[in-house]
């Protein structure tokens, strides 16, 4: 039999799969997200497992309040909104101070159009290795710089503006939102740095309401914040103030309420000069009871053991999925040549050869499992899109 | 060809289903080239039976069936299903006709299967049946949006696309109403006298006998008598 015959039954095939096109696209869906699944959670826990280990990895230590070492480590690493007591600023300095390591102080409590705001100095850009792509970094209080995915997801650029979130509906006594001139966007690094936006720390405590400007009112410059006057001192209104924005003029007005040294930050990222040096300031900072010390590296790996737990399960599950879901697919295709019997009698009373038979069938098979295979290669490749630390969010 | 005058030559063919009483004994039975023949007989009398194993679907337990001086029980089922497809043509009761192919796919598949390429002269002679069928117009259509007849004659261009030497057809007219069923017939007589083909008709009505060259009675011809209720007909 020639080639030819084993073509053309291959396009009957196709005929037939077309014609059925709906029952084709149900089984062929049922096949692909079969074959789909277990390789996009393989790929995210890969991807996810490196991109976690490499970030912990480059993060010698962090320094936070007494707490959980995970939650430490997944707000200071990852932004993820976890609880975090705040401690003294002070901290940071101390650490500068002994010579033996250079501290990242970071402040982690605000937020910007549901984006982490990360309060922070020039030099964790520096630290992280990350690059401006469009505009400069931020230089005093009010400016901020965007993680790429946030601008690409809020579309704002340099020379725009972004509004933090309030802390609550019932914080009567917070401040007002405040209004961040965007300087600059991040590149893109493929890290949690995407998805944040950086300050500085005295931003960051403005936002909190630990220091503020003062604005000057009159008719002349805004007549509808002017509510009336008290011998002779205007009288201005609330309501109408939506936010607050730092403005050159106005930082000459900027203060903090209390020492600066205790201003608050979430946690300091601490690179120590060298092992020895790491090795006294651990020494040290491991007795204190009021702060807690961590190897990010080690707590990853801890996290990811037991994600990897989790995933070997999820794994398991999905095999046994699988195998129902091939089962079910192999049923409905014996069933279909069952109900096909007069169809391929008919074939085989005309004269159909054995081999172009076998053809026929197979190439059904092959052609179904062909377009569910691109299915799942088109669903790896869409989450090589997805972050690759979602697995470590997913899992928080 | 050589054997021009006696295309098919059935002798002592024996046959029976396992399991049933059911029992085709025939001493002779021979159909020559441009000839037409109506096979008649009362319900489970081998008709269908003998029809399979013209066309080699069926082998027999004993006897032979020659084709062009070939026993076809001889040469293999990849070699009878071969000269199904180049030799002889196939016309249904019920049509048989794939209902994911267009009329015009449906009358090239015997083409198709057999492994040879639809030339433009083949198409030609698809687009000509449809033709002289009255179907031309319907070439695009599924078998859902055809009538009874427009099947039947579907499938008569079908199983004279491959210019067969001989024509196999089971009451093909079983299903269709008289008017329909007389044009059909037309159709069938003229191709075959055309491509000087051999024609075996199945038929129960005894209308129409006076239209072949022969009638054969296999209710007579069975040796092996008709037993009381049927398995096969």
């Amino acid at each position: 039999m020639s080639a030819r015959a084993h073509l053309h039954a291959i396009t009957l095939a196709w005929r037939h799969l077309t014609f059925h096109g709906f029952r084709s696209s149900t089984i062929i869906l049922a096949l692909g997200i079969s074959i789909a699944l277990p390789l996009v959670t393989g790929s995210l826990l890969e991807r996810g497992e490196t991109a976690t280990m490499t970030r912990s990895e480059a993060t010698p230590l962090v320094l936070g309040a007494p707490g959980g070492s995970v939650d430490l480590v997944l707000a200071s690493l990852w932004f993820l909104p976890e609880p975090l007591e705040s401690f003294p600023i002070s901290e940071s300095e101390a650490i500068n101070d002994s010579m033996l390591a250079t501290s990242i102080p970071l402040s982690l409590a605000a937020r910007a159009s549901d984006h982490p705001v990360v309060g922070t100095d020039v030099e964790y850009l520096r630290f992280r290795g990350r690059s401006i792509a469009n505009g400069r970094s931020f230089a005093m209080p009010g400016e901020c710089v965007l993680g790429a995915d946030v601008a690409a997801s809020t579309g704002l650029l340099p020379g725009d503006v972004i509004l933090t979130d309030p802390e609550g509906l019932l914080d009567i006594g917070g401040g007002y939102p405040l209004r961040l001139r965007i300087t600059g966007v991040l590149a893109k690094s493929e890290s949690a740095d995407d998805a944040a936006v950086f300050c500085d720390l005295r931003t960051s405590w403005i936002i909190a309401g630990h220091g503020h400007v003062h604005i000057e009112i009159d008719e002349e410059t805004d007549p509808h914040v002017l509510m009336g006057e008290n011998e002779g001192r205007p009288i201005a209104s609330a309501a109408v103030t939506p936010y607050t924005e730092l403005t050159p003029e106005r930082l000459d007005s900027l203060h903090f309420h209390g020492a600066p040294g205790d201003l608050p930050i979430e946690a300091i990222i601490i690179i120590p000069n060298d092992q020895k040096s790491g090795t006294i300031l651990s020494a040290r900072l491991d007795r204190r009871e009021d702060m807690l010390l961590v190897t990010p590296s080690s707590v990853v790996r801890e996290i990811l053991e037991r994600v990897f737990r989790v995933g070997a399960l999820v794994g398991g599950v999905l095999l046994a999925t699988g195998a129902a879901t091939l089962a079910v697919i192999g049923l409905v295709l014996v069933l279909s040549v069952r109900l096909r019997k007069d169809e391929l009698t008919t074939l085989r009373m005309i004269g159909i050869s054995r081999g172009t038979y076998v053809t026929l069938l197979l190439s059904e098979v092959m052609i179904l499992i062909v377009f569910a295979a691109i299915i799942g290669v088109v669903a790896v490749w869409a989450s090589s899109f997805l972050p690759a630390d979602l697995v470590l969010r997913l899992a928080n | 060809m050589p054997h021009s005058e006696q295309l098919l030559k059935i002798r002592d063919l024996d046959f029976s289903y396992p399991g049933t009483s059911f029992r085709l004994h025939l001493d002779e039975f021979v159909l020559e080239s441009g000839r037409t023949k109506a096979l008649i007989g009362r319900s489970g009398c081998g008709k269908s039976t003998l029809l399979d194993l013209a066309c080699g679907i069926k082998t027999p337990r004993d006897g032979t069936v020659e084709f062009e001086g070939r026993d076809i029980a001889e040469i293999g089922d990849e070699a009878r299903r071969l000269l199904r497809l180049e030799s002889v043509g196939l016309v249904f009761q019920e049509f048989r006709l794939l209902e994911y192919l267009t009329v015009l796919d449906s009358i090239l598949l015997p083409i198709r299967l057999s492994g040879r390429t639809v030339t433009s002269d083949i198409r030609e002679r698809a687009h000509e049946l449809a033709r002289r069928a009255g179907i031309e117009a319907l070439l695009k259509r599924r078998p859902q949006r055809l009538s009874q007849g427009e099947r039947q004659r579907a499938a008569i261009c079908r199983a004279l696309i491959g210019t067969p030497r001989m024509v196999l057809a089971d009451e093909p007219t079983g299903n269709l109403d008289p008017a329909t069923a007389e044009s059909v017939l037309d159709l069938l007589f003229e191709q075959v006298a055309d491509a000087q083909a051999a024609l075996l008709v199945i038929t129960h009505d005894h209308e129409i006998l006076g239209r072949f060259d022969e009638v054969f009675d296999l209710s007579e011809k069975n040796l092996a008598g008709i037993p009381p209720k049927a398995g096969a007909s």
